[in-house]
């Protein structure tokens, strides 16, 4: 029993540091926009980053910090670490591409501090281990995301797109939370510490329920990650939301969902459930499959990047169907090779929906049509959008790659190779459509004189950024794997 | 057993009887006592003994939904307050702060609201 | 925790929570009126939180946390209900309906 002094006398700040600060930001932003309503705005986006630098350099201070809990609820270890810097530099990508949105659109400023508040969402789902907070963070973020991807309220697109993802996202909660409610009644605890030591005997006891409560769970997270079959919303939602935040939707909501997921399967069904994650591997493969191959007609840029994007979750999820094969020591191997592909999937997803932006404004068109011509134009920005795509389609020499490469690696180290020959199969077609976008890109436009594509300075930093971050993590992955190899996954 | 079957006897019954009674006075028993001389204004709505005007689906003004929605949020959050009043002594100083932070942030919200002509009847 | 024994048992609570779920999927993926489907979601998610107080006071192992938890999911679900009235509010404003099969702009 907690006393009430003891509530006092909690590491909050090591562990719930980045929140507080971004919770703390979101508030002033908030409070700001609506005393100073006048004239050019963007500084409040610029005070939204400087928050989001502080709680970085926060979550890194406190980076290798020993396993913590505050109230057995919110905490920092390794897990908590990596997602929480995985969040808020994503975060800050996606804020340095509002900077640049939020100077010429018609968005209300109302994006920048619900994009703060969906950090926090994000940031509690990494670093709670207990239904209840992961539960409540989660909605933070998907609440703050309906309103986001609907943000152009006179726009009948992002309207549209906004609800179909509210009605698929409300449906998904719901039924993540009946089998929340299962796992709680079949073991009387919602805090994931208990709950990985009440394991054995809860699935001895009520196989069934443990079953119903896994796959509730996992199909609940799977609305949110956009898996086939619960996708439909993902092109809809993608294409009417904004760019921006699109790539918000497509990352950051992304990333947070798995490390959910992850810590919520690997808590509550280890050892005992092993039979359970094949599930996750079916699920895995039916997303590869089929995002890979409706993306193949795709004209629309922004749809194809969004089936782009299903067919990336499926590839992340493949590991998750190996926690219930291997060993508890293999754990980190698997942990490495999922946080390092959805860091590489981060900036190679950024970086393309930055030039898919700027074709828009261009063109005024999402026509894949709008890329011919672009080396023509602009050789940087050309050569820039042919190292995303080729990183997504899985290229030697990008991060997209080494991902891949070490997702097939865990395949074959846990004899599930049937999965990695899906993967590669899928990725092969992948490159159908991407390679399709290049060609594109390096046809003449059939014009006399050309323009170059005009792009702020701003979207110039960004490009930059998510090239380096692309190819650095390609060519250099020790820059991630070291930090990453040296942490203790498996703890207590 | 009997302990556990015993509310739902009750229960039973009232169904029992809240199905007999409107069933046998409307077409049993009242069709056989009533006389029967059907008249054009006997038909017509009743509408507390007025003239009945318009459709009876008429769309309410979409403002109500604002204020709906504000009441909705807001009053669930009043949820919080009770169980912390219940075990106030036992919580002491810790909770009260907790919850006056908490309540700053309802009127943050609040403030929001107003300030947005959310409030306003235009 | 309470010393009297419940008079009803847990299997009752449950298949009521269960009906409660099937009746709101199948209200969520058949009725044409989003705001039909609004309560839908809303009765699963009630569902939910049948399960949890009845879990909470009859489960394996009974606990507070329960109904802790279905505290805060009636605060959560009631957020998301209002931001989904909000959106109907503005496809409303935009087209003059709230019917789910005129939500047909996006096509692929």
């Amino acid at each position: 029993m907690t006393t009430p002094l003891d509530m006092l006398h909690q590491p909050y700040w090591m562990t719930m540091g980045p929140m507080i600060v971004v919770a703390a930001t979101g508030f002033v932003v908030m409070i700001l926009e609506f005393i100073f309503r006048k004239g050019d705005r963007r500084w409040l986006t610029v005070l939204s980053m400087l928050g989001v630098v502080a709680a970085l350099v926060v979550a890194i201070i406190h980076f290798n910090a020993k396993p913590t809990f505050a109230l057995n609820t919110i905490g920092v270890d390794p897990f908590a670490s990596v997602f929480s810097v995985l969040i808020l530099i994503s975060a800050l990508l996606v804020l340095l591409f509002t900077l640049d949105f939020s100077a010429k659109s018609d968005v209300p400023a109302e994006h920048t501090y619900l994009i703060l508040f969906a950090v926090v969402g994000a940031l509690t789902m990494a670093s709670s281990i207990d239904l209840v907070t992961l539960y409540v963070g989660l909605e933070l973020l998907s609440v703050a995301s309906y309103v986001l991807v609907a943000v152009r309220t006179h726009s009948i697109r992002s309207v549209e797109g906004g609800i179909k993802y509210m009605l698929m996202g409300a449906l998904g909660s719901a039924v993540l939370l009946y089998g929340m409610s299962f796992i709680y009644g079949i073991s009387g605890t919602t805090n994931l510490m208990n709950l990985s030591g009440a394991g054995l005997q809860m699935f001895s006891t009520y196989p069934a329920i443990t079953v119903i409560g896994f796959l509730m769970m996992l199909i609940g997270m799977g609305f949110k990650l956009s898996l086939v079959p619960f996708h439909m919303w993902t092109p809809d939602a993608y294409a009417g939301a904004p760019t921006p935040i699109t790539s918000f939707l497509a990352t950051l909501s992304k990333a947070a969902s798995f490390g959910m997921l992850l810590r919520m399967l690997v808590f509550i069904f280890n050892a005992p459930g092993a039979h359970l994650f094949y599930w996750a591997g079916i699920i895995a493969a039916i997303t590869m499959i089929v995002g890979n191959f409706i993306a193949l007609p795709q004209r629309n840029m922004k749809r194809l990047l969004a089936f782009s994007s299903v067919a990336q979750a499926g590839y992340i999820l493949v590991p998750f169907a190996m926690f219930g094969i291997a060993q508890s020591a293999d754990w980190a191997g698997l942990f490495d090779s999922i946080s390092f592909y959805l860091f590489a999937y981060t900036f190679m997803t950024v970086g393309a929906f930055a030039i898919v932006y700027l074709l828009e404004r261009d063109k005024g068109s999402l026509d894949s049509d709008a890329l011919i011509g672009l080396y023509q134009r602009s050789p940087w920005l050309a050569v820039a959008l042919t190292i995303f795509v080729l990183s997504l389609a899985g290229m030697p020499l990008t991060a997209g790659f080494l991902g891949k490469f070490y997702i097939f690696v865990d395949t074959m180290h846990f004899s599930t190779i049937w999965l990695g020959v899906i993967l590669f199969a899928t990725s092969v077609v992948s490159f159908y459509y991407y390679i399709g976008w290049l060609r594109k890109v390096y046809q003449k436009e059939p014009v006399a004189e050309v323009t170059a594509l005009s792009a702020s300075p701003i979207m110039h930093t960004l490009v930059a950024v998510c090239v380096i971050g692309t190819l650095a993590l390609g060519i250099v992955p020790a820059l991630l794997l070291h930090p990453l190899a040296g942490l203790p996954w498996i703890y207590g | 057993m009997f302990h556990y079957w015993n509310p739902y006897f009750l229960i039973v019954l009232y169904v029992v009887l809240g199905i007999f009674l409107p069933v046998a006075s409307i077409w049993v028993i009242g069709p056989i006592l009533r006389p029967n001389k059907p008249s054009e204004a006997k038909g017509s709505t009743y509408e507390s003994g007025l003239e009945p005007v318009g459709d009876a689906h008429v769309r309410y003004n979409a403002r109500y939904y604002l204020f709906a929605l504000m009441f909705v949020v807001f009053d669930v959050e009043t949820l919080f307050l009770y169980p912390w009043a219940v075990a106030f002594k036992k919580l002491g100083m810790f909770a009260l702060t907790e919850m006056l932070i908490f309540i700053v942030l309802l009127v943050i919200g609040l403030a929001y609201a107003w300030r947005k002509k959310v409030l306003e009847w235009t | 925790m309470g010393a009297a024994p419940f008079p009803v048992p847990t299997g009752s609570l449950l298949a009521l929570g269960a009906l409660l779920f099937c009746i709101g999927l199948f209200g969520a993926l058949t009725k044409r009126n989003l705001i039909i489907v609004l309560v839908s979601i809303e009765l699963m998610l009630n569902a939910a939180n049948i399960n949890l107080v009845t879990f909470s006071r009859l489960g394996v192992a009974p606990s507070l946390s329960g109904q802790v938890f279905s505290l805060f999911t009636m605060t959560v679900a009631a957020a998301e209900i209002a931001v989904g009235l909000a959106l109907l509010l503005a496809l409303f404003r935009l087209r003059k309906t709230s019917e789910v099969k005129d939500l047909n702009i996006h096509k692929w």
